[in-house]
């Protein structure tokens, strides 16, 4: 099945494909779902997570360092054999779609909450959706290359936040582990739906060239990276707002540019927002790329239409659902649901079959570099 | 097929014309004033620049002053949008005034609708006004056109001025909600001078939770009280009496400048008793003191003795008023719940904050004495 070429993206793409893919609609209220469970601890909780995770990633690691010549879906149709594997695939593929409403609808929720109250929404979902279809449709090579580039731009968010520095309180965080450690563990969960990204390592796993070893790396670095850019936003956001006050705010980190003035950007919360939207166009795009992969899969068929059908039913989802707030609540709680499932239990019990199905016999021959 | 695909994909570009807001459309409030009534309705005052053209000459820029009355202070904007020619919008506010009566209720009901609007400038200065800010916003200067551009000029240059410590919109409103923590405003009044109108600082009016004590440390405090903050704004220059002696009072007199100041807050708790120590060390340069008789090193390190007497008096009368209004301005109370986080859940902070023991101590060191002796 993967007898044509593979695109082969090096490991410092591979790189920014996961920090770019987990940094994503999360970041402006992951402060203010952290505090709404783990209090001013919630730093700790997001400690807890990016720790956990790290094992979830070895593990996931380990299922794709055993069939190296497979991405995820051949893996699980090779594991699950033909037609389990297909319907596990048809399975992601409704989860991934699914992360994608969730992320267009917050998007659009955001946006129309900040900037554009009276641009109707499908506006901003065909926007999204075109642009990333765009993008998915040219290849994972030319993904990879945008993203890096792209990364600039989290610096740029760094550089706005930093300018906050003189207002912060570090008293706000203190006393440490007030709020009970029953609640920070219960608040690594909140912090968790900031990271489902990370099935990405997985998917795209064999188009990266190097050795398993140096391929881990990159997955451990690349998390580092993502944790320590939440931890950073996490902290300015608890020590410039006070305790009782982010419980108010939903997306501090907007808000709190909004109090600081440029010479010449008047409102540096509008100008964070645009970058914003680079992060989530790049998550949202890479869960539409592994649809596409995935259906690629089940159909045997490289096409981009499979991807275009996908793209179109992700906008006409979106607009149908709407941006609620009670509704999105309700789909958030399921896509974290989910998340579990498709993010950690089924990779973890592929894992487990694949070590009892072919325990002696390595897959077939190394990997031609 | 591609030209289509262009023609279609560039009218998405066009996506601002939803949420275009003209210029023309829109008058913009530049200042907002609120006013408590006897009844509990506020009244609120903006005031809207406009530029007029005439025939000949210039274009002349006109402030309109409009004022309404209504329970909340989105139905006074609703009732002011009905009196003036466009829609009224307040993303461009650089002042917020409070009326003295208002703020000593509850300043952040008038607060809230400017957090919760996107659009809103939280940039916004703030300050109370003694008397009512109606009156305020209606001074006519003959040097300012506007009266917003003087109130803001007027508070930045006093923060400059280490006169108050700059609070905005967003900045405030940490403070506001949190408890163990209060905040002061700067406080202006109007004052008539023969026959011009001016507005004039008088203070920093003490807040307590969400509302003014009625309780202010003085203009000649002032700069001594941010300074205990470990604020310094551009500039800072304190003048005290150190003689008693001389006959002619300006000899009596010596006005430093604060070149760096180190300020230390040091909590703890004793036998359940709060006790804070509040040391301030500022190093100072002579800017008056006509004797010319700064020869001396001893003559200085006994000046530097009597400004550290005066002004450790002064340090102290500060910190007593603020326990007497209740206002915990150097927030105490938040590093007693960071670090003793069980002596605080024991007290009521509202009720303790005045008996616990602040022991503040200042000390100057003249190190310059300017380019004479």
């Amino acid at each position: 099945m993967s007898s044509q070429s593979k695109p082969m993206i090096s490991r410092r793409q591979f790189f920014f494909i996961i920090v770019q893919t987990e940094i994503g609609v999360g970041v402006l209220s992951m402060p203010y779902d952290l505090h709404g469970i783990a209090k001013q601890d919630g730093w700790i909780s997001l400690l807890i997570t990016a720790f956990s995770l790290l094992i979830i990633l070895f593990l996931l690691w380990m299922l794709a360092k055993r069939h190296p010549s497979l991405n995820f879906f051949q893996i699980l149709e090779r594991v699950f054999s033909k037609w389990p594997g297909k319907f596990i695939i048809v399975a992601y593929i409704i989860y991934f779609t699914s992360v994608s409403v969730l992320i267009v609808l917050l998007f659009g929720r955001m946006l129309s909450l900040w900037v554009l109250p009276s641009t109707p929404f499908w506006v901003l979902s065909i926007l999204m959706v075109s642009v990333c279809l765009y993008l998915t449709a040219s290849g994972l090579k030319i993904i990879a290359r945008l993203y890096t580039s792209l990364s600039l731009f989290l610096f740029i968010l760094i550089f706005l936040m930093v300018f906050c520095f003189s207002e912060l309180e570090i008293l706000y965080i203190l006393p440490v582990a007030q709020s009970g450690w029953i609640n920070i563990v219960k608040g690594a969960n909140e912090g968790l739906l900031s990271y489902f990204g990370f099935i990405v390592t997985l998917v795209i796993y064999t188009y990266v060239e190097g050795k398993p070893k140096d391929k881990f790396k990159t997955v451990f670095w690349a998390h580092c990276f993502v944790t320590c850019f939440y931890l950073f936003v996490v902290l300015v956001s608890f020590t410039f707002f006070s305790t009782k006050e982010i419980a108010l705010v939903q997306e501090p980190v907007l808000y709190m540019l909004k109090s600081f003035q440029f010479p010449i950007i008047a409102r540096i919360d509008l100008f964070f927002l645009s970058i914003w939207v680079v992060s989530v166009a790049t998550s949202f795009a890479t869960y539409l790329f592994m649809t596409g992969m995935g259906l690629q899969t089940v159909f045997q068929k490289q096409s981009s239409i499979l991807v275009t059908l996908a793209a179109i039913s992700i906008f006409i989802i979106s607009i149908f659902f709407g941006f609620e707030s009670e509704r999105l609540e309700l789909l958030g709680n399921v896509v974290v649901f989910l998340g579990y499932a498709f993010g950690i239990f089924i990779p973890i019990f592929t894992l487990c079959i694949s070590a009892l199905r072919f325990k002696a016999k390595k897959e077939g021959g190394k990997q031609s570099e | 097929m591609n030209k289509v695909i262009c023609v279609i994909l560039s009218l998405l570009v066009l996506t601002g014309c939803w949420d275009q807001r003209h210029f023309k459309n829109y008058n913009l409030a530049l200042s907002v004033g609120f006013d408590q009534l006897e009844n509990g309705s506020i009244i609120e005052t903006v005031s809207i620049p406009t530029i007029m053209g005439s025939p000949e000459g210039p274009l002349k820029p006109k402030v309109q002053i409009v004022s309404s009355k209504a329970p909340t202070t989105l139905d006074a904007r609703e009732k002011i949008d009905q009196r003036i020619s466009a829609s009224f919008d307040p993303s461009k506010l650089q002042v917020v005034l409070v009326g003295e009566d208002l703020a000593k209720r509850d300043i952040y009901p008038v607060l809230d609708g400017f957090y919760r609007n996107p659009n809103s400038n939280l940039n916004a200065r703030l300050a109370v006004v003694e008397g009512s800010a109606k009156e305020v916003i209606s001074v006519k200067t003959p040097n300012e056109s506007r009266v917003s551009q003087y109130i803001t000029g007027l508070l930045e240059s006093v923060v400059l001025g280490t006169y108050s410590t700059g609070e905005n919109l967003q900045l405030i409103s940490a403070e506001l909600m949190e408890p163990g923590e209060d905040f002061t405003l700067p406080i202006l009044k109007k004052v008539v001078q023969g026959d011009e109108q001016l507005v004039e600082y008088n203070g920093l009016g003490l807040f307590h939770n969400r509302s003014y004590t009625g309780e202010k440390i003085k203009q000649e405090d002032a700069v001594l009280f941010v300074l205990m903050q470990g604020q310094k704004g551009k500039r800072a220059r304190i003048t005290r009496k150190v003689n008693n002696d001389k006959a002619y009072e300006p000899l009596n007199y010596v006005t430093i400048k604060v070149m760096k100041i180190k300020r230390d807050l040091n909590v703890k708790v004793q036998g359940g008793e709060v006790k804070a120590d509040l040391s301030l060390k500022i190093s100072a340069r002579i800017l008056e003191y006509p004797h010319n008789q700064l020869v001396s090193l001893q003559i200085i390190n006994k000046l530097s003795d009597r400004l550290t007497r005066v002004l450790t008096k002064d340090a102290k009368e500060i910190a007593a008023k603020t326990q007497s209004a209740n206002s915990d301005v150097f927030s105490i109370g938040r590093r007693v719940k960071a670090y003793y986080p069980e002596v605080w859940n024991q007290m009521d902070w509202n009720k303790d904050y005045p008996n616990i023991t602040i022991t503040p101590k200042v000390e100057v060191d003249v190190k310059q004495h300017g380019i004479i002796n």
